[in-house]
């Protein structure tokens, strides 16, 4: 069912990277990557999951060209943290407008929208491993509470 | 007086006392909430000419927040009168020293420097954090409502919430999950 | 700025002795009609002491009366009150219907209003039978109750509905029609 790609060591990940495109695998499924560590051998395995959303999905965010904005009239602002961090990965970066399937412009404004609640410390759990996490631990200024005004977005 | 107009005086001029709390708001739109009711603007007997004001009680001064980057570009001056005196502390620099000396001075700047400005500000009672003695918390009888609701973070909304809230996004087949 | 207000009597608005109530004083006591027999801006002031000045001192029994000619000045009312103030009003070029109602302003005041400053802008000879406001008034009876500070009575009283807010509501839409939705299929398939 899955393919099992062994790896030595971790110098030989770059490897398995490559290796990927020759997947023996059914390439169209959502795969999850664990990481296991057997026999002092590191082992990469890609796991083919059902996408953790797609018993919440909203009917029309099913179809392409949908848009909070334009198709439901949302007014989203950097508060709205839950319907934010679904443009996020897991580090805190924006995914990108292929798979968001968002227009150009609203692509730019949700960028700005989640950099004001990364900013606002609203999202302090998705953040890359390094991150403090805690908003609060924040350098100089940074830890202070801060919030935005979101006609202050140009696009 | 007779007995009963006295009462009657000590109710209508009664002072109450307030309590706001100061968690993610500005402390200048709180700045006009705090001045009306210290200066009893809200009160229909107002009148410059007596003495109406009410006690507020501001908890939370430390959580404030400011908009953008405030924190950086609000300036404080200070001149202590010698030459080369004089001295700017960025508004953050101050909160990190004092937590309730923003709020303070948003409030005494919100009012108009008259003689009656020191002790209006008398009754302004600042908290860093919420944890206020016991006896100015039982006359406390009124909690001003706040301009702004206070956003929830993500870490800390309960589970359930999460697990059912919609999706609006759903990835591609080919995607690998990160 | 002038300071004129300054050595101005101050005080509410008051009616002397509950005139009014039961009986009524007329407070004008005197009045001085000045006037000129020829020059032309007495010409009002001399048609209504004509036509008119006879009627009014009998319509009014309790004002004195004076009507003093001289020669070459402004015509000139003045009046003198109960309370010991005087009014002075010129009547340069007035007509004699101005005059009239100059007269009966001047009838129906209690004294000279332009010689009081008024200490407030408001005044209640009778207060309300509630009784005068107190902070107490209309408050809801859940206040007495209640434990401050509390997040409930922090909030703002009107909060426009978040995006979040009408996503989920939105989804719950859904749910609802697609489970009658499925309801009509099982209907459909026990018909068959």
């Amino acid at each position: 069912m899955a393919s099992l790609l062994k790896a030595a060591t971790s110098s030989l990940r770059s490897t398995f990277l490559q290796a990927r495109s020759i997947a023996t695998s059914p390439p169209l499924l959502i795969k999850e990557i664990h990481e296991k560590l057997e026999n002092n051998v590191l082992v990469y395995e890609g796991v083919n999951v059902v996408s953790p959303r797609a018993e919440k999905m909203l009917k029309p965010a099913c179809t392409s060209k949908f848009c909070p904005e334009c198709t439901l009239g949302l007014d989203i602002k950097h508060t709205d943290v839950l319907i934010l961090s679904q443009y996020v990965r897991s580090d805190g970066c924006m995914l990108p407008r292929r798979i968001t399937g968002l227009c150009h412009r609203q692509q730019k404004k949700m960028g700005a929208l989640v950099t004001m609640a990364q900013k606002a410390g609203l999202m302090p759990n998705l953040n890359p491993s390094w991150s403090k996490n805690d908003p609060k631990k924040r350098f100089g200024w940074r830890k202070f509470n801060k919030y935005f005004i979101e006609s202050t977005i140009k696009y | 007086m007779s007995i009963a107009k006295r009462v009657q005086q000590w109710a209508t001029f009664a002072r109450t006392w307030h309590i706001y709390d100061c968690t993610w708001q500005n402390p200048f739109e709180s700045a006009q909430l705090v001045k009306t009711h210290l200066m009893g603007l809200h009160k229909p007997i107002y009148h410059p000419m007596n003495d109406c004001g009410d006690h507020v009680v501001v908890i939370n001064t430390k959580e404030i927040a400011l908009p953008g980057d405030e924190w950086v570009k609000r300036v404080y001056f200070h001149h202590t009168g010698y030459p080369g005196g004089a001295s700017w502390t960025l508004a953050w620099q101050l909160h990190e020293k004092d937590p309730t000396m923003v709020m303070k001075k948003a409030v005494y700047n919100s009012m108009r420097g008259n003689l009656q400005r020191r002790y209006t500000m008398q009754r302004l009672h600042l908290f860093a954090d919420d944890q206020v003695p016991e006896e100015i918390l039982t006359n406390v009888t009124n909690q001003i409502r706040t301009p702004r609701t206070v956003p929830q973070r993500l870490d800390h909304i309960d589970k359930e919430t999460l697990e059912n809230f919609p999706a609006i996004v759903d990835y591609p087949k080919d995607y690998v999950l990160r | 700025m002038s300071n004129s207000h300054l050595f101005l009597k101050s005080g509410f608005p008051r009616a002397p002795l509950q005139n009014g109530l039961g009986r009524y004083v007329c407070q004008l006591q005197r009045i001085t009609l000045k006037f000129c027999k020829n020059n032309g801006s007495s010409r009002g002031m001399r048609d209504f002491i004509e036509n008119h000045l006879v009627d009014f001192a009998k319509e009014n029994p309790g004002i004195v009366v004076y009507v003093k000619p001289r020669r070459h000045r402004t015509p000139v009312l003045v009046g003198e009150y109960l309370n010991g103030d005087r009014e002075w009003l010129s009547c340069r070029n007035s007509t004699q219907d101005e005059i009239s109602k100059w007269i009966d302003l001047l009838k129906t005041q209690n004294g000279s209003s332009s010689s009081m400053r008024l200490r407030k802008m408001w005044h209640t000879d009778v207060p309300s039978i509630q009784g005068p406001w107190t902070p107490f008034l209309l408050r809801s009876p859940d206040a007495n109750n209640q434990t401050l500070p509390n997040k409930e009575a922090s909030q703002p009283f009107d909060i426009p509905q978040t995006a979040t807010e009408k996503l989920i509501e939105l989804f719950k839409q859904q749910k609802l029609e697609e489970g009658k939705a499925g309801d009509e299929i099982l209907e459909q398939k026990r018909a068959e």
